[in-house]
């Protein structure tokens, strides 16, 4: 999900249960204040002499004020503000109720303002709807009889409304147009039954009392409303019903119902939610805003990123600024180093063994090319009939030999040169392993005319290490030996114990060859076969077995020294310490 | 080697098969040559000297075989290998194989390496060495050629004994200076040499057994009987 899209859901999911909870809450209160005007109008009402009129004549409480007969209409106007006003007698509104709705008319233009039906106004606004009624129209309207139509054309006038029945006349609240009373604060009608203490009402034109508003008032409640749905010529109405419980308990008046075609309130909580859900829509638009910039530098950010990992990570990414996403940035320059770092060393490496693969191929391609031109002489001598040169044969044989022992040694130079740590820790029989090597050399060894012979003690000597590179070490040491040697001439291999407890162990390679001098001897010791002029056939001579030995020689913890034999040839010396074994001769013993 | 000795060659490879048996053979053994590991498996080693097995081999693997016969017989088994791989030839020495030969090898380093194997202690240790015309009887320090005694000296007799013990090996100069000569008095590789001179010349016709073996020391080479 993209950045701006999540925060303006989280700002839509976090807003809408506010803004539905404040309304609810609001909605809420506004009822209360609406019930509690409510009981305080009926209940002074009541107690204003209604009680003893629906008492007197509980049959037809509130009896409609046009059944009185003279001006009706504010005889009904004045029915309503007084409740029960009518009770037949049509007697004009009382000097006190007048007070009273004067004093009350005069709070109206304080709370004018609001007086669309918030609740706290809906006393004055009741009120003013009783005030307003007095004022016009006395005799406007015909008298007619109950349920006489009205004539056609005052149809659709609340305020001339003839059909308008009454307070009390069963038939709900038509007489007024609730939507102009919504619209404009126009008096509005709300009709009063009353009930005794059972909820059944003397009058047959009450209604059914309301089946919750009767349980909530049995439930302990002193005020109970709810919505009411009435319908002003065939429209529905909404409006609220009001069940109360008088102070009295008794009497067919004991608990009236009042029932309002309006539902005055509710447009306050319109408002409410509209503004809530503008506030809503403002506070989105900040958020999606303020994330504009955020936006634009991540992707900023990620095309740098791309654009560095295209250049193999050589360009870094702008690291500037102090929050989280220069953090990020900084991080990725972080990793991106190491990621060069590492495709450095792997190029590198790779550099290295394309070098040493096409080294290898032409240190394997010289010996090749002499072995072929030996083969193809003695090719020659046969072909014209004669026998081959013995020394050619023995060229042929010692350059194949040679090549064997390069292929091995460029193996062993591999495994050296990979920088493996030498795994292979095996209790290594060195009696076996000169005698091994020694049979290794001696045929080659027997055609140049040298001698190769060994000596090992009759204790079995054994070394911790890698059998193969041991072995290799001392072949190197007497392939040299022999290779360079001239006909006649000897090679000797001595395997001995040294030390007090012969603990330690001496090997020793010694000729009567020409030897090599001090400096060149250094050289081969300092010197690594890693490098490329350290090849096999190095102009000095001396090739890459020796510089393999001696690096197999350090690994094993053996030194190697070498030094003019007593015969004026070369010795090479390795010394180090001997493994004891728990159970001797794991190996072939001479 | 009175009588002919078997060896049984495991190798798939038709060529070097061939040169082996051809070499064994040429050397004086008689061969008896499987192409597989199963065949290997199947084959009877009673009166075999010994085995040359390749590891690398169609059917049962190598190892496979050695440890087949090392569940049978004592018999010594020469391995070879093609891999420089420590960790093979190491785990056939420790399955009981005898000894290895790393591919590429030569026909008379295959020879000298099964005749190693095959090799017998000519002589005992303790009690007596005898060896054609020679004969020592150790414990009663008394030597003879042809069955005439011969005079030794305490020295001398030492290192008849040394080079005799192990007849055919080279015996460093070294530890026959400090196991035969007299350690009171000084001992120097030329007083060796005068003692081996000595000892030549007493010995008469067994004197040439003892070598001079150059930049080791000395050996004793008992002639082959004829």
């Amino acid at each position: 999900m993209k950045l701006r899209t999540r925060l303006a859901l989280i700002v839509l999911v976090t807003a809408l249960p506010v803004v539905a909870g404040t309304t609810w809450a609001r909605a809420r209160f506004e009822r209360h204040t609406v019930e509690q005007s409510m009981r305080d109008i009926v209940l002074a009402r009541m107690e204003d002499g209604g009680r003893e009129r629906c008492e007197a004549s509980p049959e037809t409480f509130p009896e409609p004020p046009w059944r009185r007969g003279g001006p009706g209409r504010d005889e009904r106007r004045e029915g309503f503000e007084h409740g029960p006003g009518g009770e037949g007698e049509g007697r004009p509104p009382r000097p006190r109720d007048a007070q009273r709705a004067n004093a009350e008319r005069r709070t109206d233009p304080e709370n004018g303002a609001s007086s669309r039906g918030t609740a706290p106004n809906d006393t004055p606004n009741d009120v003013e709807r009783v005030q307003r009624a007095e004022e016009p129209r006395v005799g406007a309207v015909p008298e007619r009889r109950p349920g006489e139509p009205p004539p056609e054309g005052l149809r659709g006038d609340p305020r001339r409304e003839p059909r308008g029945e009454p307070f009390g006349d069963g038939r709900g609240g038509r007489g007024f147009d609730p939507r102009r009373a919504l619209a404009g604060g126009y008096p509005q009608r709300t009709e009063l039954w009353a009930y005794d203490a059972n909820f059944t009402s003397r009058n047959p034109r009450a209604p059914a009392f309301p089946a919750d508003l009767k349980a909530a008032l049995a439930g302990g409640e002193e005020i109970a409303s709810e919505p009411w749905t009435t319908e002003l010529r065939g429209e529905p109405i909404e409006g609220l019903q009001f069940a109360m419980r008088m102070p009295w308990e008794e009497g067919p008046c004991s608990i009236m119902l009042a029932q309002r075609p309006d539902a005055g309130p509710r447009s306050a909580v319109t408002d409410l939610l509209w503004s809530s859900i503008a506030l809503c829509g403002v506070l989105l638009a900040a958020v999606l805003f303020a994330a504009g910039p955020i936006v634009g530098r991540v992707r900023s950010l990620t095309a740098q990123v791309r654009d560095s990992a295209a250049s193999r990570y050589t360009t870094a990414v702008d690291e500037k600024g102090k929050d989280e996403i220069s953090e990020l940035a900084r991080a990725f320059n972080s990793a991106g180093s190491d990621v060069r770092a590492n495709l450095e060393a792997v190029e590198t490496r790779e550099r290295t063994l394309r070098t040493f693969v096409e080294n290898t191929s032409h240190d394997v391609m010289l010996p090749l090319t002499v072995l072929q031109g030996h083969l193809s002489a003695v090719q020659r001598r046969v072909d014209a009939g004669t026998l081959p040169e013995k020394e050619v044969l023995r060229d042929a044989l010692e350059e194949s030999h040679y090549l064997s022992s390069l292929l091995q040694n460029l193996s062993v130079a591999a495994k050296l040169e990979g920088g493996e740590p030498l795994l292979a820790q095996h209790p290594v029989d060195l009696n076996a392993l000169v005698e091994r090597a020694v049979a290794r050399q001696r045929p080659i060894a027997r055609q140049k005319g040298v001698q190769v012979e060994f000596a090992v003690p009759e204790d079995t000597l054994h070394v911790l290490g890698d059998v193969t590179f041991v072995e290799q070490m001392l072949s190197n040491v007497i392939h040299n030996a022999v290779r360079y040697n001239k006909e006649g001439g000897h090679v000797a291999v001595v395997l001995e114990e040294r030390g007090a407890d012969h603990d330690e162990f001496a090997l020793r390679v010694l000729d009567d060859g020409p030897g090599i001098p001090k400096e060149l001897r250094e050289r081969v010791v300092e010197r690594s076969f890693r490098t490329d002029e350290a090849r096999s056939r190095a102009p000095d001579g001396l090739g890459l077995g020796l510089a393999i030995a001696h690096d197999v020689a350090r690994r094993h913890g053996l030194a190697m020294t070498m030094r003019e034999s007593p015969a004026g040839g070369l010795e090479v010396e390795f010394t180090g310490r001997r493994a004891r074994l728990a159970v001797e001769g794991d190996g072939p013993a001479a | 080697m009175t009588k002919t000795q078997r060896i049984l060659l495991v190798e798939d490879d038709l060529k070097l098969g061939k040169q082996i048996v051809d070499h064994l053979d040429e050397a004086g053994f008689e061969t008896h040559w499987v192409q597989n590991g199963d065949a290997a498996l199947a084959f009877p080693y009673r009166g075999l000297a010994l085995v040359v097995l390749d590891l690398m081999l169609p059917g049962a693997f190598g190892l496979d075989v050695l440890k087949h016969i090392r569940s049978q017989s004592d018999l010594p088994v020469l391995v070879l290998s093609a891999k420089t791989d420590a960790s093979v030839k190491v785990r056939a020495l420790d399955m009981g194989a005898d000894d290895y030969l790393i591919k590429p090898f030569w026909p008379e380093e295959l020879v000298a390496r099964v005749n190693a194997r095959l090799r017998r202690p000519v002589m005992q240790r303790g009690g007596s060495i005898e060896a054609g015309d020679l004969k020592i009887e150790i414990d009663a320090r008394r030597v003879s050629v042809k069955d005439e005694p011969v005079e030794l000296t305490r020295v001398e007799f030492d290192l008849l004994v040394a080079l005799a013990r192990r007849p055919g090996a080279a015996i460093a100069r070294a530890w026959l200076c400090e196991h035969v000569l007299d350690p009171e008095r000084e001992g120097t590789e030329r007083t060796l040499d005068v003692h081996v001179s000595r000892l030549r010349k007493k010995l008469g016709s067994c004197g040439d057994w003892i070598s001079t073996v150059w930049g080791v020391g000395y050996r004793l080479e008992v002639p082959a009987k004829t």
